[in-house]
């Protein structure tokens, strides 16, 4: 990992066309500044670990879906989620 | 742009959606066909890698299960897609199965959103929406 040390208003390039500026560091926070083309995501790291995460618990193998078709969660109908929400708990 | 009542509520009928930067996760995974899933009348959809047929993803409108569903599209995401009119958009969230119909939930935090025009699609993240990642799908009496 490279390490750098920098005080507000500094800035680092990563490659040609990523600037991440320090804005303002108070306490135990630090304020980013973030450019970088529109095709590069930036993500704070637990929200994208979190999708990551949630991506691959969700991932199934198409073949084992199709068998699980006939199991699928049920839609609300208009009036069931509507007036009748208490009913699709019984079963 | 972007309110949930302005977006386009069915999923689109296209064949494949495109995703540029691929989806967390899965970043090397570009292109996925769509396809019917479940009971006949069902508001699930398939959405098979076409560079891998192992992964597969079942996805479904939000508004199906929670109508008030709405977030703020961030002009980054949507100059990506090139959208411009929130007609040309539509929203589906990844769906977890569990061992039980009940048990599933929907992903809201990181909805799928499509220019249904291009067929270009993306995973926008919401961290200050308040949605999780994890929604029963079935709620709460």
């Amino acid at each position: 990992m490279l390490v750098l040390t920098r005080r507000a208003n500094q800035s680092i390039m990563i490659g040609h066309d990523i600037v991440v500026t320090v804005l303002e560091v108070r306490g135990d926070q630090v304020r980013l500044g973030i450019r970088a083309p529109r095709s590069v995501d930036v993500h704070r790291e637990e929200v994208f670990a979190t999708l990551q995460q949630a991506n691959k618990a969700a991932a199934t193998s198409p073949r084992d879906l199709a068998a699980l078709e006939g199991s699928a969660p049920d839609a609300p109908s208009a009036e069931t989620s509507a007036t009748q929400s208490g009913e699709s708990q019984q079963h | 742009m972007t309110q949930s009542s302005t977006l386009n509520p069915t999923p689109p009928v296209t064949a494949s959606l495109h995703f540029a930067a691929g989806i967390p996760g899965f970043p090397h995974l570009h292109d996925f066909v769509m396809a019917a899933w479940g009971k006949p009348e069902s508001p699930f959809m398939l959405m098979t890698a076409i560079d891998d047929s192992d992964v597969g993803f079942v996805v479904v409108s939000p508004f199906v299960f929670y109508p008030e569903y709405e977030f703020e599209l961030d002009k980054s995401t949507a100059q990506r897609l090139s959208l411009s009119d929130p007609a040309d958009a539509t929203v589906m969230c990844i769906v977890t199965l569990g061992e039980r119909p009940d048990d599933a939930t929907v992903n809201l935090l990181g909805p799928i959103v499509v220019n249904i025009r291009t067929c270009e699609a993306c995973q926008a993240v919401l961290p200050h929406a308040g949605h999780g990642a994890k929604v029963p799908l079935k709620r709460a009496a």
